[in-house]
């Protein structure tokens, strides 16, 4: 098994290697000059061309493209990120506070979307047919058609500006540094994020469940005279559970690439923000590092989907 | 077993959590429900007595926006960069300052001029301290001024042109303004010619320790990092916590030199991630007392967030900003399919008769106003000979004629503002010039939008700003040849030198205030007779403030100033948290 893992581990390598040249070649193929992407028109008026010429040589740009690819790769390597060519930040420290938000966000949207649907799909399963059936599956017809960002907002409109019970946004304010201090910014974006998660798994949930529940080996555990509890949950739910675990884990890349907007409708401070100014501000060295990072996650992530799928799955061999 | 009750506590502590983060906050001032029990005047006495109890400028907090474009992640943005409002203000100090009338007022320094106009002497306050207890020095002065100018992205390059020896430094081949002499606390700056635009270059030179910046090339001063992490000014004042990319807090400075700040305390939210929209939200929540910038800068928008909080005030401040229609004079585009009627002054002035500038300052809900030139009808700058706009169909039509207008090409109109009212604008415009047979083709451009401006020139007209000068006749800089980019859009160097660059020096350089009123004039006239531009309207800023929180001499609001306005914060008060 660890031979099967370690080398899934290293058929990673590659993959990253195609990724990062990809994104490389494409950044570099985009049409326009890399240093006038950055600056505004007004701001370019007033610029004489020698300035632009020696912004250009000082960021490397007159050398071949191949010469350009290694020493990014050969520098990343290194730990070395690079600088924003916007506001000459380092990039490593912007991903030092911006991926821990981002995987704060998607984790905590992931496990509030796991319990609420698990617990709500059982129930459902369990009292099928009856009120409370008809009208989950109601409400996760909504969360699964309702698109994330619309959510935000009107969970804006209603808990921050009408209500004002949450803040509108932010991921932070000074003494609420703490984790336990800081659900309340966390609330709203996790809730957006973890909807249409939560509907997905409920309905998985609910028909994975109603699957096990006719099964016969449900009848004979009942014909033991084990109580209702322990039938659904112990034998029900724990032999349900096979499948939608792969789904959780198959579903944690979109989870992923959903906080993009999300984190931009809260205002908070993440990498699918970043990635999003960046593009939108031409700053090419950390449009190529964030995708480059959220590739390598998403990637990693896939790995991890493939490993539980072959731990849960007895069909899966691993002489591989 | 284990894993059991691992997941139960799980599942416990994140329903928990969740509901509880959804709990409602209790206000910050004491409960209502009791108030109301209570007959009126016992509640009118309770509130006075709590009012004299507490004094809300040493418990409350002044809620900001932490604006940067450059973004709030690592490092805060030099304010010579940018007009970052309340964090320039705030953090740092200048040398002089501007008044509601427009007149310059000493700040850190007192200062005088010599009757030729040709030297400055400053005289630094004597007890001006640094936030980590150095003094402010002349020393400091000179290195702030030799730092500006070398730092390629400071906001005003022109402003210290007229300083002695300021080339030299610009250029990189030398260390030093030769013109600026320091002996203790006095600064003595020696020009070579009379220059206005020197005050008002000062009022935004945001002062900088020069040691904290030991070793530093002049021009890394504004990005270094190892000072922009936690910048040490001399504003009323200091830095106190930053958490990138989040927020930063500022605290009195309680060792000014001047009168101290009211308020204590300041919170600086960023809102780089959330961007405008966050900025509306956090206004109609009650998150920000202040707000600032292009997220509210809009009447209509502004309006809405009062509809939704009340506490909320919008404040239309008079402005110099105008939004123009810009031509491609330089008689070629890269695709050869430039129109090359546009060189005749008479279609570019015909032009100006079609577009219909009232509709379109409409459209901003009283916050615009058509205009001839760049100066706002409203401004004592502004030329009375200049006719306030009327739109003449029938006499532009008359005009193209006789240029020969070859009506079968169309006009290629270039803008890049995607929002809506700017789209709606286009179509306003490509209305108007259809009035007169003319086909006029709005595409909007992105991305590497400089290049397809300056370097492609694939269009015939652009849709961009001028102005936005405290003194609005400075907003004719940039028509002035002077060998930067705009140079390569504008072509005809000879004839607006003459036209525009010859006046213009000489206006920088008067101080005869009828002089500078005739030479203004001239420049607007020259602006509307050869129409190298058409200013369309003039755009009043718009900002908002909790008024039923913050009180302040509203006279600040009276002019457009931003950096080089003096805020007077030693007279704002907090009447709540």
């Amino acid at each position: 098994m660890a031979k099967y893992f370690f080398k899934r581990l290293i058929s990673l390598i590659p993959k990253l290697l195609v990724i990062s040249l990809i994104i490389f070649v494409g950044l570099k193929l985009l049409p326009g000059d890399p240093i006038t992407r950055t600056i505004s028109p007004d701001a370019y008026a007033n610029m004489s061309p020698a300035q632009l010429e020696d912004l250009r040589e000082s960021l490397g740009l007159n050398d071949p493209m191949p010469v350009q690819y290694l020493r990014w790769m050969g520098n990343m390597l290194q730990g070395d990120f690079g600088y924003s060519q916007v506001n000459g930040s380092s990039i490593a420290q912007m991903l030092a506070q911006r991926l821990p938000a981002t995987l704060e966000l998607a984790g905590l949207g992931l496990i509030v979307a796991t319990i609420f649907g698990l617990a709500l799909g059982f129930l459902a399963a369990v009292k099928q047919n009856s009120l409370f059936d008809y009208a989950s599956s109601f409400v996760g017809m909504i969360g699964v058609s309702v698109p994330e960002f619309f959510l935000g907002m009107v969970a804006i409109l209603i808990f921050a500006i009408q209500l004002k019970w949450l803040p509108p946004g932010g991921r932070m304010a000074p003494g609420k540094e703490a984790f336990l201090d800081r659900i309340e910014y966390l609330a709203l974006p996790v809730m957006s994020v973890g909807i249409s998660y939560t509907a997905t798994l409920m309905r998985f949930t609910r028909s994975s469940m109603l699957d096990v529940l006719n099964k016969d080996y449900i009848k004979t555990a009942r014909s033991k005279g084990l109580s209702e509890f322990t039938v659904n949950l112990k034998h029900g739910f724990r032999n349900a559970l096979i499948p939608i675990m792969v789904i959780i884990v198959f579903r944690i890349p979109l989870l992923v690439s959903g906080t993009v907007v999300v984190e931009s409708i809260f205002n908070y401070p993440g990498m699918g923000d970043m990635l999003l100014s960046a593009i939108s501000g031409g700053d090419m060295p950390v449009v190529m590092m964030s995708t480059f990072i959220i590739s390598a996650v998403i990637l990693l992530v896939s790995f991890l989907s493939d490993m539980v799928t072959a731990l849960l799955d007895p069909r899966v061999h691993f002489e591989g | 077993m284990g894993k059991k009750m691992i997941s139960v506590l799980i599942a416990t502590v994140m329903a928990v959590s969740v509901i509880g983060g959804c709990a409602k906050k209790e206000p910050a001032q004491s409960g209502t429900q009791e108030q109301v029990s209570q007959p009126a005047g016992a509640e009118e006495a309770e509130e006075g007595a709590e009012a004299q109890a507490v004094n809300y400028n040493e418990t409350g907090t002044l809620k900001l926006i932490w604006f940067a474009s450059n973004g709030t992640d690592t490092m805060f943005q030099c304010p010579w960069d940018e007009d970052q409002c309340m964090f320039s203000q705030m953090i740092f100090d200048t040398l002089v300052k501007m008044d509601t009338n427009l007149n310059y007022i000493p700040k850190l320094a007192k200062y005088e001029i010599s009757d030729d106009g040709l030297t400055y002497t400053f005289t630094l306050a004597d007890n001006a301290k640094w936030h980590d207890g150095e003094a402010v020095t002349g020393e400091d002065v000179l290195f702030s001024m030799n730092a500006y100018v070398a730092d390629a992205k400071a906001m005003y390059p022109n402003y210290f042109t007229s300083v002695q020896g300021m080339a030299q430094v610009k250029e990189g081949t030398s260390e030093s303004i030769s013109g600026v002499t320091v002996d203790g606390n006095t600064v003595t700056v020696q020009m070579t010619q009379p220059d206005v635009t020197f005050l008002l270059g000062l009022c935004s030179l945001q002062l900088l320790p020069e040691h904290c910046f030991e070793g530093v090339a002049l021009n890394e001063v504004a990005s270094y990092e190892g000072y922009w992490k936690k910048p040490v000014g001399c504003g009323p004042y200091e830095i106190s916590q930053v958490s990138f990319p989040n927020y930063f807090t500022a605290v009195r400075n309680e060792n000014y030199y001047g009168p101290k700040a009211a308020i204590k305390n300041a919170l600086f939210t960023s809102y780089a991630t959330g961007g405008n929209d966050a900025i509306i939200a956090a206004c109609a929540a009650g998150e920000l007392d202040y707000a600032f910038g292009n997220a509210v800068n809009d009447k209509a928008a502004g309006d809405n967030i009062v509809a939704q909080n009340p506490d909320m005030e919008a404040i239309v401040i008079p402005s110099s900003y105008v939004r123009q229609l810009r031509f491609n004079t330089s008689g070629e585009s890269q695709d050869g399919k430039y129109n090359d009627d546009i060189l005749k002054t008479e279609v570019r002035q015909a032009i100006n008769l079609l577009i219909d500038k009232e509709t379109i300052a409409g459209m901003y809900n009283g916050q615009a106003v058509a205009t001839s030139s760049i100066i706002n009808p409203g401004s004592p700058a502004y030329n009375t000979d200049i006719p306030l706009f009327e739109r003449n169909v029938e006499e532009a039509k008359k005009m193209l004629d006789e240029a020969g207008f070859d009506y079968s090409r169309p006009i290629r109109l270039l803008y890049y503002y995607d929002d809506q009212t700017s789209i709606d604008i286009m179509e306003i415009m490509k209305q108007n010039l259809a009035e007169a047979g003319i086909t006029c083709e709005p595409f909007l451009i992105t991305g590497d939008t400089a290049t397809q401006i300056f370097e492609n020139k694939n269009w015939d007209m652009m849709y961009c700003a001028g102005g936005d000068k405290s003194d609005p006749i400075l907003g004719y800089q940039y028509i002035v040849p002077d060998g930067a980019n705009i140079d390569k859009i504008y072509g005809d160097v000879e004839k607006r030198n003459e036209l525009f660059g010859e006046r213009y020096k000489k206006y920088i350089g008067a101080s005869d205030e009828t002089e500078k009123k005739k030479l203004g004039d001239e420049l607007q006239l020259a602006d509307v007779q050869n129409c190298y531009d058409i200013d369309v309207y003039s755009l009043n800023r718009v900002i908002l403030l909790n008024t039923s929180k913050v009180k302040l001499d509203m006279s600040i609001f009276d002019v457009d100033l931003q950096q080089q306005r003096e805020y007077h914060f030693e007279s704002w008060e907090l009447l709540s948290e």
